[in-house]
């Protein structure tokens, strides 16, 4: 009987349907097609569904879950289209929040069709309230930020689509500062390990890029299904040590001082069963730290990054995430294959120059535990280390030594080398003492130096908690602004040094309220904060209208550079009014 | 007479739906390549009334559905299967026209047409077919 009513009822709109073309627009996507907004008012939420010319949803696919559990609606009379109870125009409907304290998850899912002749794809919004609190809370869902529109990608696109993308995404990471700290590392053990050759050098890269990898998945995958960072929980000041530590081991063994390998009596056990066993210690340690660098030497979080963790904290579908999480960090990984295999190629006979080799990559090791230090001790202290090492370097060189009579040309290089390193290792050491920060400018640039003298106290107001930046949304005033940074983000400095540094940048910052939150000691207000805007680490920057509502498409991950970020900050500024 | 009646009814039903849907891609495109015939790919969803008025009005259309018999192989997919296989949609019913190869020669169709203009508009897309093959 329903068939026929329904036979019926179509019979009469025989004439009414006709293609729509790619090219004549009448069929709106589905994104336009529905807008929702959600405004909680007290212990209530209002819910209002905005269809386009033409399109209705179905009363019975219309669905509302609060944190899971669905409830029922109160829903106005609906009018009926081919047999079937159906809205049209504009639905509002309000629902009460359940009575407890804290965040309450909502979720809107719905179908419906449009009378051009095309039914939509099942449709779900998420909205996130606090219920108890007394301000008011728009949430828009019209645009969909970078970060959101890599997690749709993941959803619709088709296998192979989503993993070679991601592996281009990781291919463009590569050139961003929280792979090039891997570099030398991963140099090192190559130039450190006995007996090299290029097979062995790619075997060892490919080793040390599936660690890394393997590592990233695991982190990523706990992060989007737990929410708990991994790596942000790793940046405490016991992990930092340790692996700085590590590093001033591993630049001592190629020093000379010892070798570092697996205990004899270990060898020759393992030697007595096999013979190309030897280099198996060899190996393991390189999948260490592969494994231990992807989380603690370069932990970053760019848009790419968000956007699987996003996805998988929303479907839980943790295989297809891991696997776009694996098939991005091989991305990372591809450029160091080759820097393993180059490493390994050009490496000089064994014989003088090879230890000559080996002791600049134990300089560099230094180098990079002193990088580590970096986001736990003060800079006055990382700087007046940093200055020891160059000048320390230089004394090796013998920069201080005479050069006998009729030496080879080489010791002139050297020594000519080491007084430059002497000279820059000093004037590193006077600008530690004159409160600079970073070894790349001991006595920051002339011409910006007044300009830099202020900017990191004047530019951001420090907040610490989700209450403060509320409190600060709640008192009328310019537009704001949240940067979510911390010590150990790779990307927070080059934002930091590139871009907040910029004075067209400075200037166009006044015109908001900047805040930052510093969140290197993740505490629990972090996570808090991170939880609510479902943020996964820094960096991160959020824009907030003058009602206080955030303006999700304009937010950033990842690094921006000066004119993009002038181009956001600018949308920014014109959206909020 | 109700009965002969009823009869005539669901007997008129039964004849008029005369081509069968394939269900697999690859068969599909295999048969498409027997018969040399171009592959026409319907996309649907669950709880899509537009797909239903195609199935239950459309697709009864006695010469409509000669027409799809003897020219096309037709293939009808669910969006989760077509949307994996890369056709994409803004929703159902979307068709796609495909070479016994599984390429695209016309833009897709989106949404629901009446059978008359369906017939019309996959009669240009078939003498398309038979042009661009030669």
């Amino acid at each position: 009987m329903r068939l026929f009513l329904v036979l019926l009822l179509a019979m009469q709109m025989l004439f009414a349907f006709g293609f729509v073309d790619a090219k004549k627009p009448a069929i709106v996507p589905v994104e336009k097609a529905y807008k929702v907004e959600a405004v909680q008012e007290g212990e209530k939420v209002r819910f209002r569904l905005q269809m386009a010319n033409k399109v209705y949803v179905y009363k019975k696919h219309l669905k509302l879950t609060l944190d899971g559990k669905e409830v029922p609606l109160t829903l106005p009379k609906p009018m009926k289209i081919h047999g079937e109870d159906v809205y049209e125009g504009n639905l509002t409907f309000s629902v009460a929040l359940p009575q407890k304290e804290g965040i309450v998850t909502a979720k809107l899912s719905f179908q419906g069709c449009n009378e051009a002749g095309i039914c939509y794809p099942p449709q779900e919004r998420t909205f996130i309230f606090t219920a108890g609190a007394p301000k008011k809370e728009i949430r828009k869902d019209t645009q969909l930020s970078e970060t959101e529109s890599i997690a749709s990608t993941l959803r619709h696109e088709s296998f192979g689509v989503i993993l070679a993308s991601f592996f281009g995404f990781g291919l463009l990471l590569a050139f961003t500062p929280c792979i090039f700290p891997m570099i030398p590392i991963l140099s090192s053990l190559i130039v450190g390990a006995k007996d090299m050759n290029t097979k062995k050098a790619f075997f060892y890269s490919v080793v040390y890029v599936l660690a890394m990898s393997v590592a990233y998945t695991i982190a990523g995958v706990l992060a989007g299904l737990f929410g708990a960072n991994l790596q942000a929980a790793l940046q405490n000041p016991v992990a930092i040590t340790l692996f700085a530590l590590i590093f001033v081991a591993l630049a001592l063994s190629m020093f000379g001082f010892y070798e570092i390998g697996l205990p004899a009596s270990w060898q020759t056990a393992i030697a007595k069963r096999s013979d190309a066993a030897g280099s198996k210690g060899g190996l393991i340690g390189v999948a260490i730290m592969g494994f231990l660098s992807a989380l603690i030497v370069g932990p970053c979080v760019a848009p790419p990054l968000a956007g699987a963790l996003i996805y998988i904290g929303q479907t839980g579908d943790a295989l297809l995430g891991g696997l776009a999480l694996f098939a991005m960090s091989l991305g990372m990984g591809a450029p160091l294959l080759l820097v393993g295999v180059g490493a390994g190629k050009f490496m000089p006979k064994p014989g003088g120059w090879m230890e000559a080799v080996s002791k600049v990559f134990g300089v560099v090791m230094l180098g990079l535990a002193i990088w580590m230090l970096e986001r736990i001790l003060p800079s006055s202290v990382t700087m007046f280390l940093w200055g020891a090492l160059f000048v320390g370097s230089a004394v090796y060189l013998r920069a201080l030594e005479p050069i006998g009579e009729g030496a080879h040309w080489i010791s002139y290089f050297k020594k000519s080398l080491g007084i430059i390193l002497l000279i820059y290792g000093v004037f590193v050491l006077i600008g530690a003492f004159k409160g600079a920060s970073t070894p790349l400018k001991p006595f920051g640039w002339p011409s910006v130096a007044n300009q830099s003298a202020q900017p990191k106290t004047a530019l951001f107001q420090k907040i610490d908690s989700l209450q403060e930046l509320q409190q600060i949304l709640a008192t009328p005033g310019k537009p704001v602004l949240v940067d979510v940074t911390a010590k150990w983000c790779a990307s927070c400095k080059e934002l930091e040094e590139n871009t907040f540094s910029d004075p067209r940048v400075q200037a166009a910052l006044g015109k908001f309220r900047a805040l930052q939150l510093d969140m290197s000691d993740n505490s629990a207000a972090d996570k808090e904060f991170l939880r609510r805007f479902g943020l996964y680490g820094p960096p991160a920057i959020l824009f907030f209208d003058q009602d206080g509502k955030e303006m999700k498409a304009l937010r950033i991950v990842g690094y921006k550079d000066p004119e993009s970020f002038l181009r956001i900050l600018d949308q920014a500024y014109r959206r909020a009014k | 007479m109700r009965r002969i009646l009823f009869v005539a009814l669901i007997f008129s039903m039964v004849v008029a739906a005369d081509f069968e849907w394939v269900h697999s891609y690859k068969e599909a495109l295999a048969l498409a390549q027997k018969e040399h015939k171009p592959v026409m790919l319907m996309i649907t969803q669950p709880n899509c009334n537009m797909c239903e008025y195609m199935d239950e009005v459309a697709f009864e259309n006695e010469e409509l559905v000669d027409y799809i018999e003897y020219n096309f192989v037709p293939l009808k997919l669910d969006r989760s299967v077509a949307n994996k296989l890369g056709f994409k949609d803004y929703g159902t019913p979307t068709f796609y026209f495909l070479t016994p190869k599984g390429k695209t020669f016309v833009p897709p169709l989106q949404g629901a047409a009446a059978a008359k203009v369906f017939l019309k508009t996959i009669k240009e897309i078939k003498a398309k077919y038979v042009a661009q093959e030669r």
